[in-house]
């Protein structure tokens, strides 16, 4: 889903400031971040500060089960009310977010790392090396991937290291596409035949004067695979595959929910949001700053 | 031709590298075989010394671990993909039981998925730049941020516990009681429905502004057609090409769909039989359903790929 397909679609959900129909007046649209860009940063950052200080600030224990306090709504002691286990639902939101961005910040990293190199070799080389990484991706993209982290999951283990090598991998083809496509790009550009005349290995060529150009639409790009990320993590949560309990995590507690909907629709619905905010604000900040850094587009 | 040819090679590595993934995950389990499949997930018994010796032998592991895929391969080449030692069921038999749920269940939402893309995205694309068409875009991009199981339970919420409309599980037999078994399918297929439909109508959408610039469009205008009629019989058509591609690689993202949606509307399909497997700890079937769910993954990108090649020529050409 994180994949999405067409054109500067963020620049039509726009509301805000004037939509001026020049040319100029569009690309300076174009350069703009935004309200809606702001807004979700700082819903991410929210939440991401959260989850690290559950390690020094005083959160109430999300495992512990206050029989006289089950099914509870809104209140002072448990700000956004209990689970029906009496647990403390506020607190099981952020540490359940820790599971989730554990996953989309490593994860994306790793497949970025391989993507990279596997991306801007094929572009780089072409030909047989370009044939080969084609034929990779192709094999990577032969396994449906709940399909395959089920399996790595259920005949490997549940841990959280299995968890963020299997969803790595479904990331590495979304990077190879991007870092190949920019590769292609910038490797016809004067400053990469200057240097080619100069006699600079390739190694240098791809290190120094590819890389920082190819990594800014790459680095851009892992903010769409970060969501897409957290989509995997929590299907599989949810599925009950994943990190295995006690450990809250936001698709088992949308699950473990799903018995309460006539008691106490909040258990599910309360994760079910956090996780719609979050997707949601990574699909817009990484739509728009896919739009921004894309070449074909700012060239225009 | 030659296109077709070249693809059906393509497949035969793909088709060895994901039967050999699938056949080597039983090696994946910590310690031995034979332990792991036989002891008991709640008392941790492994057997008595007759049965693992049995299993042994029907694993084949005593053989090297070639010989042992090449006899497993060819089992699975003939339908034998082994049995549950949890139900004594074949695997295969198990399979032919859940895949005609499955199918009535993507069948379903492709439908209702088309029915709702195909109005929005020509309604969209007519009124290119509009409110309204900004509007659906904003709200196709949120719909998108949804994940699967996150609409299904805010459907459930809504339809199945507040409303009382439609169960929010269970599945009856169509030939024991029809109208039971659709209703218990609206809100799955429906649920599946509003994850893909945003895809195709943006697609849709985008093709319908294209070719309403097109000079014939222009014509039929000034020859005085009807609006309903020049999208419907002049633009439909031309812009559904990418639209009928995009159904066909969708199938890859609705089998995923539908595990996630069989397990959360307790429907007995294919994606259901392997989360069952997954809780008894039911090894074989897992690796089976497994086997068999990457398999038809494999054939249907192919047969996309062909299909693609047959609606435009001009792939088999470039390739």
């Amino acid at each position: 889903m994180a994949n999405g397909t067409s054109s500067p679609l963020i620049s039509r959900l726009w509301p805000f400031g004037k939509r001026e129909e020049t040319v100029s007046a569009r690309i300076e649209d174009q350069r703009r971040l935004g309200v809606i860009f702001w807004l979700a940063t700082s819903w991410i950052l929210l939440i991401l500060a959260a989850t690290i200080s559950t390690n020094f600030l005083p959160f109430l224990d999300p495992l512990e089960q206050d029989y006289a306090a089950v099914n509870e709504r809104w209140g002072a002691q448990y700000w956004v009310g209990t689970d029906h286990l009496g647990r403390d639902m506020f607190s099981r939101l952020i540490h359940g977010a820790g599971i989730s961005f554990r996953v989309a910040f490593t994860s994306p990293f790793i497949g970025m790392a391989i993507g990279l190199t596997l991306g801007m070799c094929a572009g780089y080389f072409r030909g047989k090396v370009d044939s080969g990484v084609s034929i990779l991706i192709d094999s990577i993209l032969a396994f449906p991937n709940i399909v395959l982290a089920i399996a790595v999951l259920f005949f490997a283990g549940p841990t959280i290291i299995n968890l963020v090598l299997v969803i790595a991998f479904y990331t590495i083809p979304q990077f190879t596409r991007v870092a190949r496509a920019n590769t292609l790009l910038y490797a016809q550009r004067e400053f990469v035949v200057a240097a080619r005349a100069q006699g600079a290995s390739h190694l240098r060529i791809l290190l120094r004067e590819l890389l920082p150009n190819v990594m800014v639409p790459v680095a851009a790009y892992s903010l769409l695979v970060m969501s897409f990320t957290i989509v995997l993590e929590g299907t599989l949560s949810f599925l009950g595959v994943g990190i295995p309990p006690p450990t809250p995590t936001w698709g088992r507690m949308i699950s473990e929910g799903l018995d309460e909907l006539s008691e106490n629709p909040f258990i599910s619905m309360y994760p079910s949001l956090f996780m719609f905010l979050t997707i949601l604000s990574l699909n817009l900040m990484g739509d728009r700053l896919r739009t921004m850094t894309d070449v074909k587009a700012s060239s225009l | 031709m030659a296109y077709l040819r070249l693809k059906t090679l393509h497949l035969i590595p793909v088709f060895f590298l994901v039967t050999f993934a699938s056949f080597m995950m039983l090696n994946l389990l910590p310690g031995d075989t034979v332990d792991a499949i036989l002891s008991d997930a709640d008392t941790g018994e492994i057997g008595s010394v007759e049965a693992r010796e049995a299993l042994r032998k029907e694993l084949n592991l005593d053989k090297p671990l070639i010989v042992r895929y090449a006899l497993w391969l060819g089992n699975m080449v003939q339908g034998d993909l082994g049995r549950s030692y949890v139900t004594t069921q074949p695997v295969t038999e198990a399979l032919v039981q859940r895949i005609p749920v499955s199918l009535e269940l993507m069948i379903m939402s492709q439908i209702l998925a088309i029915a709702m893309a195909i109005p929005i995205g020509i309604y969209s694309g007519y009124h290119g730049g509009s409110t309204v068409d900004r509007g659906i875009s904003a709200f196709a991009f949120g719909v998108l941020s949804v994940p699967v199981f996150v609409a299904g339970t805010i459907y459930i919420w809504i339809f199945a516990i507040e409303l009382g409309w439609l169960p929010s599980s269970g599945h009856t037999d169509f030939s024991r009681d029809p109208w039971g078994n659709i209703k218990g399918f609206i809100l799955p297929a429906l649920t599946l429905a509003t994850i893909e439909f945003p895809i195709l109508m943006r697609v849709l959408r985008v093709d319908v502004i294209s070719t309403l610039q097109e000079d014939y469009i222009a014509l039929a205008k000034s020859k005085g057609m009807t609006t309903w009629y020049i999208l419907f019989h002049h633009a439909l058509r031309p812009s559904s090409f990418t639209f009928v591609t995009l159904l066909g690689l969708q199938i890859g993202q609705l089998i995923t769909g539908t595990v996630v949606i069989e397990t959360l509307f307790s429907i007995p399909g294919v994606g259901k039989l392997l989360i069952d497997s997954v809780d008894t700890r039911d090894e074989i079937m897992v690796q089976g359903v497994i086997t068999f769910i990457a398999i038809v993954y494999v054939v249907v990108n192919l047969l996309v790929d062909l299909l693609y090649a047959v609606l435009d020529p001009r792939v088999a050409r470039r390739a």
